[in-house]
């Protein structure tokens, strides 16, 4: 059916675009189109004659399925919070709005999906570019973080900002060291680290958790946009649980997620279902995230040990409530399991996994600046993955020269 | 005597295996004697086009190793003598005749296998072409007599593909078979390793002397030599291991016996696409195109299996080392966007290891794959794969980038030696960024063999 219609011009387009044709120098921007409708010509030419029939689109597609669902709860919970916040917006309608599930969706795209496009319109751009000066195949990694990069922002942050943190996600991330499969650090983790150290207060602060624009919007008595995390590091004693729960934080709220916070990790619930088709169809590492789950619950019940009446907040809370506050649960899910810029090895992959868990905790509890410590941590820890992996390999070495 | 049961690996549920039959096929008119199974090697010929040559006469001899000879397994002239890049000698074409011109080489009974010493053995054995059955690993290359080995590997049972079954092909043949092992195990002081599957039915695996007799059971590569050395006795720097397939040890056997160069073998023809999927009595080395009609436009032929062979074509024939043809369909189409096979499609057709397509639902065992790359080359993006389809201790995603940097300290101490690329066929297979980990591990080994 496509197939009747399409043939003749891609034809006609992957010849124009030849060693010799007219548009040689688009070459790769014109043949990762075409391998995107249809399936490459390529046959084995080796010794091995047949293959399975994954491939790393099929790969990344996956991915990409297991976070359409954070996307979605990302829209409807920015619409949710901004027509819950205010009484009267200067921006998309005049007058007030009826706080229902269609508004809520029409909201929360108005703010979402800008940030979802411009990142794949910098990112797609910059890989082709890439593509055709280097002359490979526009490779199919960005597909995932041009996903992953909007759903760590905070849902107004400003277009350009991501725009450029996308740009060097890219660039910095990843094809400086040669493009998908040869980074050590997690792209849109590296986009965000840029966002953070870049425009601060853009990606910080209790301003800019939810879609509302102070000077525009009319705000309802008691407003606030501060997070769990941010609440939890602002108050000192012991009954952190009590004060959570009296701003609306309770586990289950935090656990199903409309709350304030970065687009598309605050409901654990639906980062859960992201988290079980990875694991369903063995793409995502079910060892990565549950060691990252008890290191965090080890650093968390440690500092239970040592918080005492003048402690802040967050030294108090249950090792637990770690997993569902702030970007906890996203990170595991879908930034730690990056295979490439995790450790590569079964054993290593455990100690990675941990001592994110550890890190993460770590940094939230200690750090006065910022509360949230896990794109830290995992960048942290991507630059320690082969430090695991190197002395699980000196163990493999010596088990065999130990039989010689 | 170890019972070993292997669970990291995958059997490819290839359609088109061959039916537990002789076919019957019309006699090849052609002979192709492969000199590609020994790369690297530079040789002297003694015969030109147009000679009339015996059954079992002489056409080279190694320049390495003057007294290793190969010879022709059938009377006629020879026809062509094709050369490769740099004048590599690729094959020499023999036109069978009707003659019954044989030479007669010295029989050997049982006894006289016993009592001989390793020398007149070997020098029977390399002056016929028969003693490159054997082969040696490291670098899986003809056996050196110089080089006694630590062990002897005999595999008499099968997993891959479509593969012949040495169960059916040996059966029968105890005196060969014997004999061929009594040849063969005079070359180690170490022990004589003879695999097969459990409760084989055949009396010369299971009466065998003078052997550690072990059984593999379980998913592929439980049937390649490598897994066997590699949970048996491991090759570690310095050593050498021989090994060959059961029938080949027959071959051996029979040619001891007879006194005669053995001219026939049974191979197995599969494969849906094939005219037939059954075993036949053919001429070692018989042109391809005589034995079955195929068009080798649409279809590939391969010599071996279809994750290990060597592509033939028309007018070649099996290698030496070889009992199978497999053929399957070329892929000449593309999927679009839509269609079940495309990469966005539900993929009812399409054969994966992995949980993403609709196939996994479908109960199907017999799958004619097609050679279809399914993709394009990409960097390594999931570098656990590897592992999962080999029950080796070796880490193959380091091994893998250890030899695409030419690494050679990390190749050798991450297991290199131990490997042939047909351990890591399977890891290719499955590979989805169509990383070709079979060839990697070939240049390695290649870089490895050079370095001394």
């Amino acid at each position: 059916m496509l197939r009747n219609f399409s043939k003749g011009p891609l034809d006609a387009l992957m010849e124009a675009s030849h060693k010799v044709g007219p548009l040689k120098a688009l070459h790769r921007a014109i043949e990762a189109n075409d391998t995107f409708v249809r399936t490459p010509k390529k046959v084995t030419e080796t010794r091995v004659h047949v293959r399975d029939g994954l491939d790393t689109k099929r790969l990344m597609s996956t991915v990409i399925v297991a976070l359409i669902p954070c996307l979605l709860f990302a829209i409807y919970n920015a619409g949710y919070q901004k027509l819950n916040g205010i009484t009267e917006t200067g921006g998309f309608t005049l007058g007030s709005i009826e706080p229902n599930t269609i508004n809520y969706m029409i909201h929360g795209a108005y703010h979402i999906l800008p940030m979802v496009a411009i990142t794949y319109f910098i990112g797609l751009h910059i890989e082709m570019i890439f593509a055709c000066v280097r002359d490979h195949e526009v490779n199919e990694g960005f597909l995932v973080s041009g996903m992953l990069i909007p759903l760590t922002m905070p849902p107004d942050a400003p277009l350009w900002m991501i725009a450029v943190s996308t740009a060097f996600g890219v660039i910095v991330g990843k094809e400086v060291f040669g493009g998908t499969g040869m980074n050590f650090l997690n792209p849109a983790l590296t986009a965000r680290a840029f966002m953070f150290f870049s425009y601060p207060t853009a990606i910080s602060g209790d301003q800019v958790w939810k879609a509302v624009d102070v000077a525009k919007d009319k705000v309802v008595d008691g407003y606030s946009a501060a997070t769990p995390l941010l609440e939890a590091t602002s108050v000192r004693g012991e009954d952190i649980v009590g004060h959570l729960n009296s701003k609306g934080f309770s586990f289950s709220d935090m656990f199903l997620g409309l709350i304030p916070g970065s687009a598309g990790e605050t409901s654990t619930a639906i980062i859960l279902l992201g988290a079980f088709i990875l694991i369903i169809t063995g793409v995502g590492s079910l060892r990565i995230m549950l060691s990252t789950v008890v290191g965090a619950l080890v650093m968390g019940w440690i500092f239970n040990i040592f918080a005492g009446p003048e402690s802040l907040g967050i030294m108090h809370i249950p090792a637990y409530y770690h997993i569902v506050m702030g970007g906890f649960a996203f990170g595991t899910v879908f930034m730690a399991t990056d295979p490439v810029s995790a450790a590569a090895t079964p054993t290593g992959r455990i100690w990675y996994g941990f001592f994110i868990g550890v890190l993460a905790v770590l940094i939230r509890v200690v750090n006065p600046a910022y509360p949230e410590g896990m794109m830290l941590a995992i960048l942290f820890m991507n630059m320690f993955a082969p430090f695991f992996d190197h002395y699980v390999i000196k163990g493999n070495i010596k088990r065999r020269l130990a039989r010689g | 005597m170890g019972v070993y049961h292997i669970e990291k690996g995958h059997n490819l549920p290839l359609a088109g295996s061959a039916e537990l039959k002789l076919e019957e096929l019309p006699q090849a008119q052609t002979v192709s004697v492969n000199f590609t199974d020994y790369p690297s090697r530079k040789f002297r010929l003694f015969v030109k086009a147009g000679d009339t040559v015996k059954a079992g006469q002489g056409l080279c001899s190694c320049k390495a190793e003057e007294d290793l000879v190969f010879t022709t397994p059938v009377a006629g002239t020879v026809k062509e003598i094709n050369r490769g890049a740099r004048r590599a000698l690729l094959n020499i074409v023999i036109e069978v005749s009707d003659s019954n011109d044989v030479v007669e080489y010295p029989t050997w009974d049982a006894d006289k296998i016993k009592s001989s010493d390793r020398e007149a053995l070997a020098k029977a054995l390399r002056e016929s072409g028969m003693w490159q059955l054997v082969r040696q690993r490291p670098f899986s290359t003809v056996a050196d007599p110089q080089a006694l080995p630590k062990s002897i590997f005999i595999n008499a049972m099968n997993t891959g593909p479509n593969n012949a079954d040495q169960e059916f092909l040996v059966q029968g043949r105890e005196a060969e078979f014997a004999a061929g092992l009594s040849a063969i195990s005079k070359f180690t002081d170490g022990q004589v390793h003879l695999v097969t599957q459990p409760n084989s039915t055949v009396k010369a695996f299971t009466e065998a002397e003078g052997v550690n007799h072990h059984t593999f059971e379980g998913v592929h590569p439980a049937g390649l030599t490598g897994t066997h050395i590699g949970l048996i006795d491991p090759i570690n720097k310095g050593d050498v291991v021989w090994f060959a397939k059961a029938d080949q040890v027959a071959l051996m056997g029979e040619f001891l016996l007879t006194g005669k160069v053995p001219s026939h073998q049974v191979i197995a023809i599969t494969g849906a696409q094939a005219p037939i999927n059954a075993y036949a009595k053919v001429l070692r080395g018989a042109q391809i195109s005589d034995l079955v009609d195929i068009d080798f436009d649409k279809l590939r032929v391969v010599s071996g299996d279809v994750l290990s062979g060597v592509a033939m074509g028309p007018t070649e024939g099996l290698g030496i080392y070889e009992n199978q043809v497999s053929v399957l369909p070329e892929c000449k189409e593309q999927f679009y966007l839509g269609e079940d096979r495309h990469w966005t499609g539900a993929g009812v057709n399409r054969y994966s290891t992995f949980r993403l397509f609709l196939s996994k639902i479908i109960d199907k065992d017999a799958w004619d794959l097609d050679t279809s790359l399914n993709g394009e080359e990409r960097g390594i993006v999931l570098p656990d794969v590897y592992d999962r389809f080999s029950p080796l201790d070796i880490p193959f995603n380091f091994l893998v980038k250890a030899c695409l940097a030419e690494d050679i300290d990390s190749m050798e101490k991450l297991g290199l030696l131990e490997l042939d690329p047909e351990d890591v066929a399977l890891a290719t297979f499955a590979c989805p960024s169509k990383t070709e980990v079979s060839e990697i591990i070939r240049r390695g080994l290649a870089i490895l063999e050079k370095e001394g």
